[in-house]
This record gives structure tokens, C-alpha cells and sequence, in this order.
């Protein structure tokens, strides 16, 4: 068992999510930053869509059994009393009686706690360690790689919804993130102007589309998204830089740049 | 049928009506074309989710263009047991001219499709509403729509999967679980769907 003495900023347990839903109304969910959720399991020897931790700061967790642990996404202030210290992206074996704190966030914006067994929460404040998964934990830990600011785009459905040169602004511009939540990244920069106006019935969305509300200013969808929304999508990023999107903290710059065919 | 581009793993479908969109979701569906993991019927459009395997060009529209489908939901009807007490009742009366006891006969009386979902898990756009109760929604969401509310907004029907924020006008209310996790699918009203509403 693992008590949570303080869920923090936007912490939950999450899996993978469950694709195929949006027909019925229901997007992905799960972890926001699917690669990094699927490194700690990796890391830890689990089934890479068990679920964790995924938080953005200020989680604190007590093992009352031994339990490795793998941290990754987002540098964090990691502290650990009573057990050996748990750095980022190294599978560790905390004791019984351990306690982990994810304090304030360093650098990205979503951290994640692999688990050896996965976890299910029980009660507000209690998650279950699920059975070990027999497979063998990571013999060495991963590297750790500087995060990239840089997202490749497509053009989206409703380019033509706006000014000519619009994708050239997208792609010579610096965008400040705003905020961001599980639904979305929020980005400043001089608006995006439409061409056309008048109103798009609702369309589906997928994740990394870049709607534009009517004050001009793009949000990209991420895993938490409406499965249709009525403002015209312009670009999409590449689903190999969704990771970028999903680790861009408020205040940090984004740059675009055309994807290419693979 | 126009195919809108959205990046490396999904195409748009565009369409000039509902039934055309309605027609082609149900025939991709049910093709199963090599490659789709998502088909996303909407307003006027078919959202494609696809892998690397897909091949554009399999995305053909239906024969007979908009023509109405036998719905994949047809095998099925799924009856909306509901009590029609909807605190909008009487607006709805007063604002089409007919008598409460006429907006209940009516909206009994047809038969509904599920043309797509939206808003929240399980929520689903029913067409089939007589054009008599075609109203348009509120100009201000009620800030609370209970769980199981039966409402209607401009030409659709649906049910409230869960409570809610909500702009459509209340007709009454089921005890239907239109969204249960552990169910598969998982939403009581999938697009294709064919419902009915039974007074209680």
C-alpha cells in the first residue's frame, strides 16, 4: 500500500488511457505525456500501460511495504527520507516506512512515479501496489535528455480559415505557454487572424490539434481534450513531438516547424 | 465529400448534411477498413483516426451518397424508460404552441438515431426530434442539469449522461446508466443507434 500524505499541484494515478472512445464521447486520457509514463514502467519491469503517478509538483507518498520506484518526465526537487535517494529515470527499491516527496518542479511540467506492480487507488489517500509483474527491472537506468522546444506541425483542416501567410506566422513565431492543463496547452503570441468567420459546427479533434479560439490565441489538445470542438484547427503537431507539448511549462517558448513524411 | 488534411494520422471527411455523415460513418464503421482505429462522426464531418498501414485512398464515400443507412445499431432498439416532469415543459409548451401533453405525445411518439457523441462521455445527438419541438437552446446554460435529464436543443434529442452545465431545455428524466466503464461499449448510445423514449 502507498498512503498520500499530499496530492500536490494536478497529481492523479494514471494509465495509458483508452483509445477508441472518441466516437462514444470520451478521449484518451490517461497520462498526459505517454512516453515518459511508459519509460518509468519500462524501467521498473511493468507492462508499459500500468498505471502511476503523474503530478506537477508537491506529491508526497509513504510505502508501508518495499516497493521500487522509477521517476521520470519532468525535473523535480526529489526528496526521500528513510530509504536510499531515487534519481530521475533510476529504478529504486524503497523500504517499508520510505517517504517520497515530489517537491517543486525544475524543468517540464509533468513528473511521473513508476510503481513495480502498478497502482490502484483504493481510497482518497490510499493507492494499492498491484502483483509483481515477474518480468525483470531495468538493469541500468536512462539517460536523461535536455527537453526540446521545438514541435513539428502540419497544416490542419481549417488552414484556410485564416489570412494568407498564416503558416508561415506559425512557424516564425514564439509562442509562450500560457498555461496548461490535462486539456490543453494555452500559447500567447500575436493572434492568428481569420479570414473566414461565421461558425464551424462542432468537429472531432485529436491530440495535439491547434484550435484557435476567436481571440486568436492557439491551444493544443492534449490527452483530456472534447472529442469535438467548434474552433477551426490550423495546425496539428506530429504525434512523435506530443511529449514536447505535454512537458511545456507556463512561461516557456514553443517554436514550429513543418513536420516531414517518415 | 471533401477530405480535409490533419497531420499524419487522421484525415477530416467534410459533408453538406448530417445524413450524409451519419450514411458514411456507419459504412466505414462497419467496412472495418484496414488501418482505421477511430471513426469520428460529428456535425458535418467523419473524423478518420488511422495507423501507418492505412491507404487514403480506401476512404471512398458510401454508394447513394446521402441516402439513409440500415443503422449497424439497427439489431437493437434501446428504450429510454423516462418520466416526463422536465421543469422546461411548460416553456417548451408555451414557446411551440401545444399543450405539455402534446410535447410528451411527440417526443414518444418517434423514433430517434444516435448521430454522433460529444460534449461529455456518452452524451448522444439524437435525430428524429419532430420539428414541431425544435427549439433553439438557451441563451444562458442552466449551471446545473441533473444526471439522467431527458432535453432537447434545436433539431436534436439526447439524455444527460451525468450532471452538468447545460444549454438544452428539460423534458424529463430516466434512471438509464448511459455511461458505465465496465461496460463494453461502454455508452448505452453509441452513433448508429436506434432509441425510443417509453413515458413511465
Amino acid at each position: 500500500m502507498i498512503h498520500v500524505r499530499s496530492w500536490g499541484i494536478a497529481s492523479a494515478v494514471v494509465d495509458a488511457g483508452h483509445p477508441g472512445r472518441a466516437w462514444l464521447g470520451q478521449s484518451r486520457g490517461g497520462a498526459v505525456d505517454r512516453e515518459a509514463h511508459a519509460l518509468a514502467n519500462r524501467l521498473v519491469g511493468n507492462p508499459p500501460a500500468l498505471a502511476g503517478f503523474e503530478t506537477s509538483g508537491a506529491l508526497a507518498l509513504t510505502f508501508d511495504s518495499a516497493t521500487m520506484v522509477c521517476v521520470t518526465g519532468a525535473l523535480a526537487e526529489v526528496t526521500v527520507e528513510h530509504g536510499p535517494p531515487v534519481g530521475w529515470g533510476q529504478p529504486t527499491v524503497l523500504p517499508s516506512g520510505a517517504r517520497l516527496r515530489i517537491g517543486r518542479l525544475l524543468e517540464g511540467a509533468r513528473t511521473y512515479v513508476g510503481v513495480r506492480g502498478g497502482c490502484e487507488l483504493l481510497a482518497p489517500d490510499a493507492v494499492q501496489v498491484g502483483a509483481d509483474p515477474g518480468d525483470p527491472a531495468a538493469g541500468q537506468g536512462a539517460p536523461r535528455h535536455p527537453l526540446r522546444d521545438v514541435v513539428r506541425v502540419w497544416p490542419g483542416p481549417r488552414l484556410d480559415w485564416f489570412v494568407p501567410g498564416t503558416w508561415e506566422q506559425l512557424l516564425t513565431t514564439e509562442f509562450t505557454v500560457g498555461a496548461t492543463s490535462r486539456v490543453g496547452v494555452r500559447l500567447s503570441a500575436p493572434p492568428f487572424v481569420r479570414s473566414r468567420h461565421g461558425e464551424l459546427p462542432s468537429e472531432g479533434l485529436v491530440e495535439g490539434a491547434m484550435q484557435v479560439p476567436p481571440a486568436g490565441h492557439p491551444i493544443i489538445m492534449l490527452a483530456d481534450h472534447p472529442v469535438t470542438g467548434g474552433y477551426p484547427v490550423v495546425a496539428v503537431a506530429d504525434p512523435v513531438d506530443l511529449a514536447v507539448v505535454a512537458q511545456a511549462a507556463a512561461g516557456t517558448v514553443l517554436r514550429f516547424r513543418p513536420a516531414e513524411r517518415r | 465529400m471533401r477530405l480535409l488534411p490533419y497531420g499524419p494520422c487522421a484525415v477530416l471527411a467534410e459533408f453538406d448534411s448530417l445524413a450524409e455523415v451519419m450514411a458514411a460513418a456507419a459504412w466505414w464503421r462497419a467496412a472495418g477498413l484496414p488501418g482505421v482505429v477511430e471513426v469520428v462522426p460529428a456535425a458535418r464531418t467523419v473524423l478518420i483516426c488511422h495507423d501507418e498501414t492505412f491507404d487514403r485512398a480506401s476512404l471512398t464515400a458510401p454508394a447513394g451518397g446521402g441516402a439513409p443507412v440500415v443503422s449497424d445499431g439497427a439489431a437493437a432498439t434501446v428504450v429510454i424508460d423516462t418520466d416526463y416532469d422536465g421543469a422546461d415543459l411548460g416553456w417548451i409548451a408555451a414557446h411551440t404552441g401545444l399543450s405539455p401533453a402534446d410535447v410528451i405525445e411527440l417526443h414518444s411518439g418517434a423514433t430517434y438515431t444516435v448521430a454522433f457523441c460529444g460534449f461529455m462521455p456518452g452524451f448522444a445527438y439524437l435525430v428524429g426530434l419532430p420539428p414541431a419541438l425544435y427549439l433553439p437552446r438557451r441563451a444562458t446554460p442552466l449551471t446545473r442539469v441533473p444526471a439522467g435529464a431527458v432535453a432537447i436543443a434545436d433539431e436534436f434529442a439526447g439524455v444527460y449522461p451525468r450532471e452538468s452545465p447545460g444549454g438544452w431545455h428539460l423534458v424529463g428524466r430516466t434512471t438509464a446508466v448511459l455511461w458505465d466503464d465496465h461496460r463494453e461499449p461502454p455508452a448505452l448510445l453509441p452513433p448508429g443507434t436506434t432509441v425510443r423514449f417509453r413515458p413511465r
